[in-house]
């Protein structure tokens, strides 16, 4: 009997911790290490900025790690307290973790069947042999328009930092030969300017022609907003 | 069309593997038909994807052609020599209804998902390009292997998978994806199947190890995660030849094995160490720690251990052309105490913060090392001999990568721990619910 209250009062607690960080957005690490990483700064961090992100986006999947793992634990605690014969084949601790570990994946698997049932039927599911719409979203008839301009044995040099848009000229332009340059265009250049720099460099001059796309504008709407997203580097 | 020829591939790679699997696996011959698809299925994509390789490596563009050859090989062969060895169908344990269904719906769900959803970054920006590029002239012509500037050039990624997605990626439209996808998924659900078969024999525990592995949120696509579902990364590959090698070893090294297990061994290490770089690295692993922690069967492992060298002789000769260029690894910061202190603290904490994601990778990691402890106390280190250098080891490459190139934890920790994690869940699963207690009674009785 004691060892059931002692499971109840373990389940209350790890239910009352995965509340108090389900209130919050990110959890950074403990102040002493945070320290340790003020006083030995990483050379690897090219900006100020990065590391910034990097530490809000590790801070977010802690929240959400330890919220789930608390609410995990929370309900194993209380499976085992209710049905003790679960722990007579394997012992308590691992009991609690199984049933946790089980609860924990029926939950995020009813989430997933969810999204993925409301995703059929509409562009965001599609076995069709055109998925480019549902591979790159509203970006698709800028990468058409592209690759139409864009012949197939001319290189490509993608400027920006624009994740999305990065992957989306990837899979369209194939096979033209594509070289990322990951840095963003300052704002006091212009596209032509880019393409002038660029056309006193060697990437990818061995092609019979090169062509520069910016990732930034064409994440921004592209030309349909004034926006140019492509120049010929050598015309 | 695209999706009817991915299926077409995978039934093609499941009947290049199926002669070899009633040779090689007998109790295969008995199991249950999601066991047995499950393993022709994992031995024809790793012998596909070697010759594949191979014939790349000849400067040969990949078809449909080596895939339909082997297949019909295998199926005269089924007919000229058919499986000798018979065993009980008691040998096979039923599976729980309530864990079959859970399986089952992983499975449903993860297949419905792969077909349908876009694929993700990694299999735009490298897998794609790879395989299209392969489909059309042999690696050693093309220049996206050989120039290191491409976006699409990967030096960690080795050629086994976009070899056997090149014959559909060939033949299917420009922007589809439902057909490679589907190969792709069909070896998540050959890991799925192979891990339910190897698990539910190993008693009580293992069944549990079993529904906690099923539970795990990366077999499916979730929202505050990336998950280890075909939309992106293609983890089960090497997660699937990994659990495959380490049961060939394990039965090996426990003086249970024969001739074919060393064969499924070597093959297995072949496939993985050309699925990716990080295979080639499991590979010197487990073929290390049973030479250090296992008095038996010693000629074995080097004979597994030069056989899987002779299967990733392509491998290793591409990787050498196309590595030189990227300087990646420096071992001379591992001698640094300072860089391994300053560095070594974060990533540590890192990669301890991964091992207990449970958004990821539930509460697996914990039971796993919870049931370790366990048998420690209860019969010693010796148990476990086995399971504990390799997780040294697993830990001590995760380690070095991170302190000895310029790889940041900050932005790569949360899917390269992960993945490594993921592809060596299975593999761990299998070893503690070997060890288990229950299992051990089974046997006995």
């Amino acid at each position: 009997m004691a060892l059931r209250i002692s499971l109840f009062i373990l389940s209350l607690l790890f239910g009352l911790g995965a509340f108090v960080l389900h209130g919050r957005d990110v959890v950074y690490r403990p102040a002493f290490f945070q320290k340790w990483e003020v006083d030995h700064p990483d050379v690897r961090y090219p900006t100020e900025w990065q590391r910034v992100h990097f530490e809000n986006t590790e801070g977010g999947h802690r929240r959400n790690d330890w919220m789930l793992m608390a609410g995990a634990l929370a309900v194993g605690c209380l499976l085992v307290a209710f049905r003790p014969n679960i722990a007579s084949q394997i012992g308590i601790p691992a009991a609690v973790l199984c049933c946790g570990g089980i609860a924990l994946g029926l939950g995020l698997g009813a989430k997933a069947g969810g999204n993925l049932f409301g995703h059929i039927g509409t562009a965001k599911w599609n076995v069709r042999d055109d998925a480019l719409v549902t591979a790159v979203g509203p970006l698709a008839p800028i990468v058409r328009d592209l690759r139409d301009r864009i012949p197939e044995d001319h290189a490509v040099l993608l400027v920006g930092l624009e994740d999305s848009a990065l992957t989306a000229t990837s899979w369209t332009l194939y096979p033209r030969p594509i070289y990322a340059i990951t840095r963003g265009i300052p704002g006091y250049m212009q596209l032509g300017e880019v393409a002038a720099e660029l056309s006193k460099g060697p990437v990818g001059s061995q092609h019979p022609g090169r062509w520069v796309i910016d990732l930034a504008a064409m994440s921004a709407g592209g030309e349909e907003r004034g926006l140019p997203i492509l120049l010929p580097i050598d015309p | 069309m695209s999706l009817l020829t991915g299926i077409a591939a995978v039934a093609l790679l499941a009947l290049a593997g199926w002669w070899p699997s009633v040779r090689l696996v007998p109790v295969m011959a008995v199991g249950p038909w999601w066991a047995r698809f499950s393993i022709a299925l994992c031995l024809g994509a790793a012998i596909v994807g070697l010759v594949q390789i191979a014939l790349s490596a000849c400067g040969m563009p990949l078809g449909f052609t080596a895939p339909l050859i082997l297949a019909a090989i295998s199926v005269v062969l089924c007919r000229v020599a058919p499986a000798t060895e018979t065993l009980e169908q008691s040998a096979v344990p039923a599976m729980p209804r309530l864990l079959a269904c859970g399986l089952l719906t992983v499975a449903l769900l993860g297949s419905l998902e792969a077909v349908g959803s876009p694929f993700r970054s990694d299999a735009m920006r490298f897998w794609m390009p790879k395989s299209r590029a392969l489909a059309t002239s042999g690696v050693t012509e093309s220049p996206l292997f050989m120039e290191a500037g491409r976006l699409s050039f990967h030096r960690d990624y080795p050629l086994l998978v976009p070899s056997l997605l090149a014959p559909v990626f060939g033949v299917t439209a420009l922007d589809a994806a439902a057909g490679p996808k589907m190969v792709l998924h069909s070896l998540q659900l050959a890991l799925l199947g192979l891990a339910a078969f190897l698990l539910c024999r190993a008693g009580s525990r293992g069944r549990w190890l079993l529904a906690l592995l099923v539970a795990t949120p990366m077999f499916l696509r979730l929202e505050q995660r990336e998950s280890m579902t075909t939309t992106g990364f293609v983890e089960a590959v090497p997660a699937l030849f990994l659990l495959l090698l380490v049961a060939g070893v394990d039965r090996l090294r426990k003086g249970e094995g024969n001739g074919a297990d060393l064969i499924v061994a070597i093959l297995a290490a072949g496939a993985l160490g050309a699925a990716k770089l990080e295979g080639q690295v499991a590979v010197l692993l487990v073929l290390g720690t049973w030479l250090l922690v296992g008095p038996q069967g010693r000629p074995a492992a080097f004979r597994v251990g030069v056989g899987a060298l002779f299967l990733l002789g392509p491998t290793l000769w591409i990787q050498g052309q196309v590595a030189s260029e990227v300087p990646a690894f420096r071992p001379g910061d591992l001698l640094d105490v300072e860089h391994l202190v300053t560095r070594g603290i974060p990533v540590a904490a890192g990669l301890f913060e991964r091992f207990l994601d449970g958004s990821a990778l539930g509460l697996l990691p914990l039971l796993l090392v919870g049931w370790a402890i366990a048998d420690a106390k209860r019969e010693g280190m010796r148990q476990h001999a086995f399971s504990l250098v390799l997780v040294l080891g697993v830990a001590a490459f995760l380690m070095s990568v991170y302190l000895a190139t310029t790889m940041h934890p900050g932005r790569h920790i949360h899917t390269s721990a992960h993945r490594l994690i993921f592809q060596w869940l299975p593999a761990f699963a299998f070893l503690i619910a070997q060890a288990g207690p229950s299992d051990t009674k089974e046997r006995k009785a």
